[in-house]
């Protein structure tokens, strides 16, 4: 748990951060984020004591940090940086062994946990292992800073726009790889970042900053539907409405459907059409194929296969774990008021119609 | 060892062969010497073995030059510290203008203070090779990447584990760069210290200028030059091995 009590900071006649008082919760995937320059990375720096406080308290698991010798306080947080800030003259394993032999870790547990952090960021150990950093993308570099921050498997993390110099994609990819990975670890996390998108994607809880002030400490839902004020409302945008679906799952708010077999004769399939006003078709291994709905009975058709309208599977089928914004997206681009939902090897798990979007 | 090392391996050896040769052995130049000077009756240096001017100069320019080094490292370093920093502006000032000093210069003034011989040339060898070694410590530690010093601060490296971990490996081919120099320069320096009568190689020349013997001279010269080419050789392959990792 990290508790911050009455922070502040001044440079000079500068003050960067003014009386904060937040706490992390362990566990908690904590962002800061605010317009630049509102004190965020200042706040960052003086949990790891980079930056000394002018006054206030920070507490780490009750422990005054102020009263823990920098170096070993620094040991036991990760951090990592915008820049990644890399060591240039050591291989990616060299780079992620640092905290651990700083640690005096026996050769062999290093190796076998750099080996298994490589691992983990999806980079193969034996050939990146003894990459020189200037030999990586920016991508790969990041991973490798990630992982070099949790190589002693520090209970907290400490990011500062970690994945702000990279493309769009990338920092998607990287997202999204973060998030699994913090499903699995569970640290406790203070993330800074400008992009409101990215911090509704990752936080479990924001801390909206201006001029070194808190201006709102909530949920991201609460965030986007009882913004604090005006700067917040401005500051989340006029999407803030699909914001808020990203962060929620198809799977948590689809419905039971009703469904049949291809091989199934459209008379039966049609009394379940009759009832529920359409049915979704599925071959064998419950792949959805097709939709059923009044109209298509009447083509004379044998069988449901024969008689359905097909799914487009990559366009129409909406993903259990794809968020209802992107749900959403895919069923207004393709005109539907329903589409069915699967789970990753494509068999059919509900349906999602407009109004269970909308009432989300 | 990288490639480019590998292939300047080869001269440099073929280099040093003929810089043992021509100290160990005076015939090839009482040979060739005698077809060019044919007017002179003595073209081979007779007060002193070359070998013995050859070691009497390794002995100058080595003492100077590891005290230059040492002490320009520590001095460049101390003033790139937090708590040195305030000493850095004269110590840039004070290097760029001993560079513009004459080493004659700094040799007459040695000498009133501590006599003759050995010890005032090293002295001034050490005060003129220090410059170089100082200068480049401080552009090498100074012009790495903040980010890099932030990371190590950030993972809880203390001062002396950034310095020894992190400045120093990655500013060593800078600072190796200037203990280049420094030493280069160093080797034809030396020569000055036979007028003081710290010996060397300078010997041969001095007596041949005095002496209008240019076959001494010749002597003096082509053993100073290829000392020097030889140890920037060396100390350049040593630069870049450490440079490449
Ligand atoms: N070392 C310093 N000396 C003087 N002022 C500083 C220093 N570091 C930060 N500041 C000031 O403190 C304020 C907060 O800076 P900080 O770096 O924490 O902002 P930030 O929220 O991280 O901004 P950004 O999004 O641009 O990174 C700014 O006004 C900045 O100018
Ligand atoms: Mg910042």
């Amino acid at each position: 748990m990290i508790e911050l009590s009455c922070v502040t900071k001044r440079y000079g006649g500068v003050t960067a951060v003014e009386e904060l008082t937040v706490t992390v919760a362990d566990g908690e995937f904590a962002v800061l984020i605010g317009p630049s320059g509102c004190g965020k990375s200042t706040t960052l720096r003086m949990v790891n004591r980079l930056v000394p406080l002018t006054s206030g308290t920070i507490r780490v698991d009750g422990t005054d940090v102020g009263s823990r010798a920098p170096e070993q306080l620094r040991r036991e947080m990760g951090y990592v940086i915008q820049s990644v800030g890399l060591f240039p003259h050591m291989t990616v394993a060299g780079n992620i062994a640092v905290v651990p032999s700083l640690l005096k870790w026996p050769r062999q547990r290093t190796e076998a946990r750099v080996d298994e952090l490589l691992d983990l960021f999806g980079l193969d150990p034996s050939s990146y292992r003894d990459k020189y950093p200037r030999q990586l993308s920016g991508g790969e570099a990041q991973r490798v800073g990630v992982a070099r921050a949790l190589a002693a498997d520090p209970s907290i993390l400490l990011m500062d726009e970690p994945f702000g110099a990279l493309d769009p994609i990338t920092r998607e990819t990287l997202q999204t790889e973060f998030s699994r990975i913090q499903r699995e670890l569970g640290k406790t996390i203070v993330f800074v970042t400008h992009d409101i998108d990215e911090a509704i994607r990752l936080a479990d809880r924001i801390v909206i900053l201006r001029e070194g002030r808190l201006i709102q400490h909530d949920t991201p839902e609460k965030i986007l539907t009882h913004p604090a004020n005006r700067f917040v409302l401005e500051f989340i945008g006029s999407d803030r409405a699909l914001k808020r679906l990203s962060r929620m799952k198809t799977s948590d708010h689809m419905r039971p459907t009703a469904s049949v077999k291809v091989m199934d004769s459209l008379a039966g399939a049609g009394a379940i059409v009759m009832r529920n006003g359409f049915a979704w078709v599925t071959c064998g291994e419950g792949v959805v194929r097709g939709r059923l709905d009044g109209q298509t009975l009447t083509g004379g058709a044998a069988t449901a296969g024969e008689a359905m309208i097909p799914v487009n599977r990559g366009l129409e089928v909406i993903p259990a774990d794809a968020s209802l914004r992107e749900a959403l997206s895919r069923m207004v681009q393709r005109g539907l008021r329903n589409a069915p939902v699967a789970d990753e090897k494509g068999r059919l798990v509900g349906e999602i119609s407009l109004e269970d979007i909308l009432e989300a | 060892m990288t490639d480019r090392n590998r292939r300047t391996l080869i001269p440099l050896a073929a280099l040093a062969g003929l810089f043992v040769l021509l100290t160990a052995w005076m015939d090839p130049w009482r040979m060739v010497l005698s077809t060019v000077f044919p007017t002179l009756d003595k073209v081979v240096y007779p007060l002193a073995p070359f070998r013995r001017l050859v070691a009497e100069h390794i002995l100058l320019v080595g003492s100077s030059s590891i005290l230059a080094s040492t002490a320009g490292l520590c001095i460049g370093i101390a003033v790139t510290r937090q708590w040195g920093r305030e000493f850095l502006p004269a110590v840039n000032a004070l290097a760029s203008m001993g560079q513009t000093f004459p080493p004659v210069a700094v040799l007459a003034l040695a000498v009133p203070a501590v006599g003759f011989g050995f010890k005032p040339t090293v002295i001034a060898l050490f005060l003129y090779g220090l410059l170089p070694v100082l200068r480049n410590t401080i552009a090498g530690l100074q012009t790495l990447d903040p980010a890099v010093l932030e990371a190590a601060s950030g993972m809880g490296m203390n001062p002396l584990q950034i310095l020894t971990l992190v400045e120093i490996p990655l500013a060593l081919p800078v600072i190796m760069a200037g203990v280049r120099i420094s030493t280069v320069i160093n080797i034809g320096t030396a020569t000055l210290g036979a007028t003081i009568g710290a010996g060397g190689l300078g010997k041969p020349i001095i007596a041949g200028l005095i002496g209008e013997n240019p076959a001494y001279i010749i002597e003096g010269a082509v053993l100073v030059g290829l000392f020097a080419i030889l140890v920037d050789g060396v100390l350049g392959i040593v630069s870049r091995d450490r440079a490449d990792g």
